[in-house]
Order: C-alpha cells, then structure tokens, then sequence
C-alpha cells in the first residue's frame, strides 16, 4: 500500500506564553493513495491547520510531513510555491474565484502556470466538472454550487496527486452540496489521487474511505469505511 | 494576453473612475510641471537668445571719470568697453508730454554692446542727422511708425525729430525707467536711439556718461564684475550696474522665478495626492483580494508573479498618466512660451524639444505610481497562502472613537452620530490621507490666493498710504515757490507740493546701491512714511529697508549719494528705514536736501535743477472733484508741460490684476480637483469596502437618505479636520512663495485676508459634498442581495 500523506508527530503552535495555542500536539497519521478521507472534528479541533501542514501553507512547529515521498517540512519557500503547484490541488469554502474572470479564466489562470496546453486542459476539467457551458460566466452570474464547480475544477486543473478540500459544501444548501461531494469522490476513481476533505458535518464521513476524528489537535480516531456510502444517500 | 493580465485590465474597468481619478491627478502634476519647466527652460533659452544675439551689455557703469572705458577694456574677462551716454529728458508726442530716455548709438551702424534690433524702418544714417530709432513698447503705445514725427526737449528747446526706425532694445524688452519705478506706466516712458550729438544738445544735467561692456565667451562673471566695480569705485562712478540688477533683466527674471517654482512645487503637490489616491486604491483592491492572493499562492503561483501583477497596476497608472502628461505639458509649455514672448515683444522665441523634460516628466508619473503601488504590492509578496482559508474579516478591531475617549459623555449621542465619530478613526491610514488630499489642495489654493491678497493689499498700500498724490504736474524750468503756489490756486487743488526727484547712487562701505533719491517738503502731504511718526527726518535719510542688505548700512550710519547727472556726491546719516511695497528709495527733507548740494562739491544751487523729471510739482485733489478737469486746469498753468495722474498707475495694476484671477481661477480648478481625486477615492474605497454593512443596513429599514447622511458626515468630518492643519501650512506655504519674490524692486511680504482663509474652507467643504455624490449613488444602486453573496469590490 502506497502512502499519499504520512505525518509524524506532527505540532503546530501559534503564540507563545498565556497566548499559546496548540493547533495540532504531536500527529502522526497515514493516508493511503486513492483513497477519500474525512477529517472531522468540531471547530477549533485543528482540522484547517492540519490540512494546512500538509498543504505546506504554513510551517510545522516541530514533526514532518511526507507527501508522495517528499518531506514537506523542510522545504523552503520557493520549494514549497512549486509542491503546491505540482501536487496539491485546493478547494475552499468561500471558493475565492476571481471576480473579474470568467469561469474559463479562473482556471486558465492556474492552468497556464504548468506545462503543456492550457487551454485544452481547462476546457477538459470544465466538461469534468459539467460547466463546459458556463465557462464564459463571470462567478456573479453563477450559482454557489457552480461555483464551487469552477473552485474544483480550478484545483484539479494541475491533474495533483492530493486534493485538499476545506469545508468545501459549508457555503452550499444540501443538494448543492451532495453534487459537488459526487464531484469529489470522482476525483478518486482512477485510484491515484486522493481527496482529504475538511469538515464538521459528520454525515460526509458516512461517504469516506477513512475518516479521521480530530480534537484539541490530536488525532483521536482513525476509522477505515470498508463499505463507503454513496454521495446521494447522504441527507443533513 | 495572459489571464493575470486579463484580470488586471477588468480590475481597471471595474474601478474605472477611480482610475481614471488617479491617473487624472498624475496627468494634471506631470502636465504642471512639463508646462511650467519647458516654458522657463524656452524663456529662459529665448532671453539669452536676444542676449547674445544683440549683445546685451554685462556691466553698466554710468558716471565715471572720462577714459574709463579704456580702463574698464583692460580689466582681464573685458571683451569690449564701450562708451555712450544717456539723458532722461521730455518728449511731446501728440499732445501727450511724458519723461522720455535719448540713449546714443553710432549713427552709421550698431554698437558694439547693446545693440538693437530694428523691425521696421531702417537703422540711423549719418544723412539723416533728425532721425531716430523708438523702442517698440512707445512706437506702440503712441502708433508711431516710420516717417512720424514728435519733439524732444534739448538745452535749445524743443526739437522735432523723425522717427527713421522701430527698434527691439534687450534693455527695454520690460520698459522700466529703473529699479524704483519698474512699473511705468505706458505713455509716461519711452526710450529713443539717437546719434550723439543729440544728446550733447539736451540738458547738461540730464546727462550721464555710461560705459557699458561684454565679457569675454566663458568668463568667470563674479570675478569679472568684482573687477570692473573695484575699477569703476576708482574711477568715482556714480552707478555700477551688473546684467543681473539691469530693471527689465531683473524684472524677466522675477518671472522666470514663478515658472521655476511652479515647475517644482506645484507638481510635487499634485503627485503627493495622486500616490495617495493611487496607494488608497490598491491597498483596497490588494485587501479585498486577499483570499484570491491567497488562492493562487496556494495553487502554486509564485510570489515575484504575484508582486509584480499588483506593482503593474502603479507602474501602468503612473506611465499612463505620465505619457499623456508629458505631451500636454510640452505643448502648453510651447503654448506659454509662444504667448509670453508674443505679450513681451521678445523678438526671439526658441522652442526647444528637450528629452530631459519628456523622461523627468515620465519618471516623475512612474516613480510615483511605483511607490504607490509598492506596499500593497509588498502586501502581497508577504501574504500567507493560508489567507485563502479565511472569510471576510472585519477591517478594524471596534472600540470608542478618540473623542469619545476624551469627552466620555459624548457616548450618549444618538448612534448615528457615534458612527460619523468613530468612522473617522475606522481606518486611521486612509482618514489621514484624505486629510492630506486636503491640506495639499489648501496649499495649492491660498498659495495662488495668497498673491491676489498680497498684491492688492500692497497696492492698496503704495496709492492710499504712500504715494497720497492724486498728479504731479512737469515743468519747463526749475520749479519755484511761484509755480507751487499757482498750482496750488488752481480750482479743485488741495494741495500743491515741490518735490525733487534724482537718480542716486548710495553708498557705504566700499558697496553701492543705484537707487532714486526723493525730496519732500515737511511735513508733506503727498507722501506717507511707514515709520513711527510718520515723518521725515529734518537732518538725515529715510531709506527703504532693502538698502540695510545692499550695502549693509544701519541706523546710525553716514552713507555717501552720489548723483551722476550733477556730477556731485553728498553725504549724510541714516535716520531711520521704511518697509514699501515698490522700490528701495532714499527720502530726505527739501530744504535739506538743497542745503547739502548748495554745500558739495562741486555744489548744485537749486536753480540749475532745472530738467522737468527732477522737480516737479505733486498735487492732491479736492475729494470728490473731477480729477479730469483739475488735472486740464493745472496742464493749462503757465510753465507746465506735462500732467501725469498718479490713480492711473493704480487703475493700471487694477486691470493686471485680471490676469491674476485667471491664474488663481486655473489654481483653484486644480486644486479642487485634487482634493476631489483623493476624497472620491477615498470614499469610493470606504463605501466598497462597507458594502455589506451597507447594503445590512438597508436591508433592516435604514433610508437611503439615511445612509448617505451618514456617509456624508463622515466625510465631511474628515474634510473639517484636514481644513485646519491646511490653512496653516497652506498659509506658511504661501508666506514662503511670496518671500521668494521678493526683492529690492518688490517686496512680497504676504498679507493674507481672514476671509480668503474662510472662502478657502467653505471651497474645500463644497468639494467634499461635490466628492461623496458618486459614492452615495453607488449606495442606492447596491443590490443588497447581491452584495451580501459576493462579498467582493
């Protein structure tokens, strides 16, 4: 069994004296390739400041991170802008597209970052993502879940081995929601890439190859879902 | 074109008239200073271009002892001495007599040192012994040309000359009489070329010898005129006079000193407030769009990249606004040059295209919207990526505004109240900078108002408490008692004075100033003195102020007059000094006067001051007479040639004053322009920035009338507060620009009217309601649903 992310006593700490906070106290984790994992935890658990670690937007207090072989943990800063680019894919909450840009833009703007057609991969993950009629919109004419669509779409544009979602249907109603965790789980099928989804909303763990429960920012559970439900039978 | 580059041309259009706001103010700044740095650099190009090519003298020295020229050639740096001679003396023209100059020039060609530049007619001709050449500025005031005739006053009386030529003098290329009377008023001056033997004919005492002289290409000029004044101090010259002190050298370069400080001062006003403006705006786009920063850092996009895209945005702006600055303030400085040397009469005019002026222009737009955009743009090479992980975020931590911490009652003002309060304080970087966009447009206005004030108040000054003549009647003899006394008789008349009028030169220490010496009776009543008691001294010398940095001479002190027409020098005590608006003239008593030059030697009785610009009779006028018909009655007295209405002067300066109006009429335009760029910036990017709290608002029953009060009030809270530090330092800043101006001919010292400091805060009020109308239309137009979803500018 390949590993996507392994971490090892991984701790995060923001402040220091009576301020300090212990975001993440010693994790160590491992992640499967082409699996689907849940992160759960209740807010201020330490889920976005893992998903962070692993993402290398932020540096660990101590511990390492290992994705796809590379030690995330000691790379520099430009090392770090070039992992991200190369490896890992991002979906957030608030979508963060550019205003100002079409759909088609928003995702040409990342794609014309790597090598090889751009234009051909975009219009490629727009039809994945069943937009490939909309790319021309702006994000103001377009609905929540479109574009979370186009915020997916802009992730797996870079074909990355890890997709990093954070609470990516927390601005969405349900049906919204469950199409583009449908979307989602897509993104595994091939097996070679992995989603590691951020959230509280416990019914999207019924849907995870593995779930992992986070508390006070340690890793308290780690659950394998032998028979993962479907995306449309999940309901909150 | 890339995406990145895409995005930035729609964030261009989406914020288009903030944009256009900044890149305007750029424009105006670089417009500004292409304008008034080409115009002094082409003027400045054009004068030394009439210069050289008529050979304007480097040094006069007038009334030396005979053979100074061959002296003055001998002094190392000296090309050329050359003698002629010089005689203020009447001239009838019409039926107009005024005090006119003869000055000689070979009759068969031109001189070596000031030559002229005939436009019309022909040169003087050995053949034609009556002809003479006029300088333009009488040739226009009178429509004399070529073939005319008119008279001049000569020792054997009056003689008709013909005009034979229209002649461009580099010494009359501003017609002033000299450094006390710079301002002769058209039709009481004029200047004639005339071959020698003319002025052998006029007045003896009328007459001065002058040597005038070019320097060597490349000499050193200090050196050169410490030189000549040692050798002409020798020589006992009454007048030693370098081609910087020469009136119209002087007068032309007072204005090329506006035009250089406007190529300066003005324009750092205009791109301080654009890179304010500039810098407002991007830090907000670069704030609103951190979650999108943060994205594409977490996608992989490099920082440089992503600096880069957000300093493009200043350097495009500021190139932008440059470019287009740059070619209009080339234009108009060519425009400028074109007009001015056109008004002036100057016969060169010398465009020049400099590149220096293209590239400091374009430099100056860049660099201004570089800094600009350089801490926003530092903003984004520091953000974290995991900004992307974020929401909206409040923009300022809450808490009670600085007054309400002061004066705590005041936090039992109705809430609409505490929000105007505590708004000011919301964003402390962008409330200060509107309050600079405030102070910078009151700069630029009381600076340009400040002058007018100043202007009109000296005025007032020179004609209400100075010079108290209402005419001052020429004669053609030495005036006496007799003549006073029939002037006085005259009908409408109150008051008929002997006044004594001479060119003077004062001097003390080894240093000489060449000046006018003015002679009243006690107790006058045509001139007022600024002193303590207002009056003369009976055994000393009243000077004007200038004269203590001239030849550094204090109360207490004797100086030396020279007077190179009488060929004679007195001395006497300094008794006290007087601040004028015009002029640096020396005052004595009559009597005292006349004793002392009864006493020198070689001594001047009073009867031989008989040139009629040397004593004259000043009158004032019976209030509420008709100034016409007195002034006909006193022209028709026996002996009286000449009538010269002193109000005149003052009307005169009254109508330049137009031009004044037109200036601080352009200055207050772009001043409030300005202030409107940088207050509709800052409120464009404060109601964006609020949109949701806004459009909140709206949603829970707050009235648009409401909200734009609220908008309003805040605004114009921030307005009020810049208004006060910007009356002082546009007050400061206008003391400072006046002072510049200032010289021994004209003292500028600022005197500002109250009023003009209220007119200029209600004018900044004006600007700032004018400025909040785009904002609270935006307001109403907000789709309060939308808003509420898209969270974006």
């Amino acid at each position: 069994m390949s590993l996507a992310v392994r971490t090892t006593d991984l701790t995060k700490i923001y402040g220091e004296g009576e301020t300090e906070v212990r975001a993440l106290d010693g994790v160590s984790l491992e992640i499967p390739k082409g699996e689907f994992v849940v992160i759960l935890g209740p807010s201020g658990a330490g889920k976005t400041t893992l998903l962070n670690q692993i993402g290398a937007l932020e540096e660990p207090t101590s511990g390492t991170t290992d994705v796809d072989g590379v030690i995330v943990s000691s790379l520099n800063e430009k090392e770090r802008t070039e992992y991200r680019l190369r490896t890992i894919g991002f979906v957030f909450q608030f979508f963060n597209l550019v205003p100002t840009l079409t759909a088609r833009e928003n995702i040409g703007l990342i794609a014309e970052l790597i090598d090889g057609d751009a234009e051909a991969r975009t219009d490629e993950v727009l039809d994945q993502v069943g937009l490939a009629e909309r790319g021309d919109h702006f994000p103001g004419q377009l609905s929540g879940g479109e574009q979370q669509r186009v915020s997916i779409a802009r992730g797996l544009v870079k074909n990355p081995s890890l997709v990093l979602c954070d609470e990516p249907t927390g601005s969405l109603d349900i049906e919204t929601g469950i199409q583009i965790l449908e979307l989602l789980r897509t993104v595994t099928a091939d097996g070679d890439r992995s989603v590691l989804t951020v959230t509280h909303n416990a019914i999207i763990a019924e849907m995870a190859d593995r779930v992992i429960r986070v508390r006070d920012g340690v890793v308290v559970d780690v659950q394998v879902n032998s028979s993962p439900a479907e995306p449309s039978e999940l309901t909150w | 074109m890339s995406y990145l580059a895409t995005k930035r041309s729609r964030d261009f259009r989406r914020s288009r008239w903030q944009f256009i706001a900044v890149f305007i103010t750029i424009a105006l700044g670089v417009v500004m200073f292409g304008a008034s740095y080409d115009s002094y650099r082409n003027l400045n190009v054009s004068y030394n271009g009439t210069y050289d090519r008529l050979h304007f003298a480097d040094m006069t020295v007038t009334g030396a002892d005979p053979g100074f020229a061959d002296t003055a050639a001998a002094v190392p740096g000296v090309a050329v001495a050359e003698e002629r001679a010089q005689a203020d003396i009447p001239f009838s023209i019409d039926d107009t007599v005024l005090i006119g100059r003869i000055v000689t020039m070979p009759s068969d060609g031109q001189p070596e040192v000031n030559q002229v530049d005939v436009t019309d007619g022909a040169y003087l001709s050995p053949s034609d012994p009556t002809g003479v050449l006029i300088e333009t500025h009488l040739a226009e005031q009178f429509d004399l040309g070529v073939g005319d005739t008119f008279e001049i006053a000569t020792g054997a009386g009056w003689t008709t000359v013909t005009v034979r030529g229209i002649a461009v003098s580099p010494e009359y290329l501003w017609p002033a009489r000299s450094r006390q009377e710079f301002f002769s008023l058209p039709g009481t001056f004029g200047v004639a070329f005339v071959s020698a033997d003319a002025v052998a004919a006029a007045a003896p005492e009328a007459t001065a010898n002058q040597v005038v002289m070019r320097y060597d290409e490349g000499a050193d000029r200090v050196t050169v005129d410490a030189a000549v004044t040692d050798a002409a101090n020798a020589a006992h010259a009454a007048d030693i006079m370098t081609q910087a002190d020469q009136p119209s050298n002087a007068g032309l370069d007072l204005d090329l000193k506006g035009f250089e400080q406007m190529a300066i001062a003005f324009p750092i006003l205009f791109l301080i407030a654009a890179g304010m403006a500039a810098f407002i705006l991007l830090t907000r786009i670069v704030y609103t769009q951190r979650s999108q920063i943060g994205t594409l850092r977490a996608s992989g996009m490099s920082r440089s990249k992503l600096t880069w895209h957000y300093l493009s945005y200043g350097l495009i702006l500021g190139t932008a606004g440059a470019i287009v600055g740059t070619i209009l303030g080339i234009a108009a400085g060519w425009g400028i040059t074109g007009m001015y040397t056109q008004s002036l009469g100057i016969p060169d005019t010398i465009r020049e295209l400099r590149w220096s002026t293209a590239v400091v222009g374009i430099l100056f737009g860049v660099v201004t919207g570089a800094l600009a955009a350089l801490a926003p743009a530092l903003a984004v090479f520091h953000a974290s990526p995991a900004e992307a992980m974020r929401g909206e975020v409040p923009t300022t931590g809450g808490g009670h505004s600085l007054v309400e911490t002061v004066i705590p009652p005041l936090r039992r003002l109705p809430v609409r109240w505490l929000m105007v309060l505590r708004g000011v304080g919301r964003n402390k970087l962008r409330s200060l900078s509107t309050m600079l966009g405030v102070v910078l447009a009151l700069t630029l206005v009381l600076s340009a108002w400040g002058m007018i004030d100043t202007v009109r108040t000296l005025l007032d000054r020179q004609f209400n408490e100075i010079d108290l003549s209402d005419a001052t009647a020429l004669a053609d003899r030495p005036v006496d008692d007799d003549l006073v006394a029939v002037i006085a008789g005259v009908d409408g008349v109150a008051v008929a004075e002997p006044v004594i009028t001479l060119p003077a030169t004062a001097k003390f220490s080894g240093d000489s100033y060449g000046t006018q010496l003015q002679a009243y009776v006690k107790d006058t009543r045509v001139r007022g003195f600024l002193t303590d008691d207002g009056a003369l001294p009976s055994d000393g010398i009243l000077a004007g102020v200038s004269l203590k940095d001239e030849i550094g001479v204090d109360v207490g002190d004797t100086i030396t007059i020279t007077f190179g027409t009488l060929e004679t020098s007195i001395t006497g005590p300094i008794r006290g000094f007087v601040t004028e608006p015009m002029g640096t003239v020396l005052y004595m008593e009559r009597d005292t006067l006349l004793a002392a030059l009864a006493a020198a030697d070689p001594a001047v009785p009073e009867t031989t001051l008989g040139n009629p610009t040397v004593t004259t009779v000043a009158t004032a006028f019976v209030d509420g007479v008709d100034r016409d018909a007195v002034m006909e009655r006193i022209h028709d007295v026996d002996g009286v040639i000449s009538v010269v209405d002193s109000r005149e002067v003052y009307d005169l300066v009254q109508q330049f004053m137009g031009l004044f109006y037109a200036f601080i009429g352009i200055m207050i335009v772009f001043g409030g322009a300005m202030a409107f760029a940088l207050i509709f910036n800052t409120i464009s990017v404060n109601v964006a920035e609020r949109s949701t709290e806004y459009a909140t608002m709206r949603a829970n029953g707050l009235s648009n009338r409401r909200v734009a009060a609220l908008i309003t009030g805040e605004n114009v809270l921030l307005v009020s507060l810049g208004i006060i530090p910007g009356l002082i330092v546009g007050y400061l800043a206008a003391a400072w620009m006046m002072s510049t101006y200032s010289s021994d001919m004209i003292k500028f010292n600022l005197e500002m009217r109250p009023w003009t400091l209220v007119l200029a805060a209600i004018a900044m009020i004006i600007v700032a309601l004018l400025s909040v109308i785009p904002g609270i239309r935006t307001v109403r137009r907000l789709n309060i649903v939308e808003v509420v979803r898209e969270r974006a500018i």
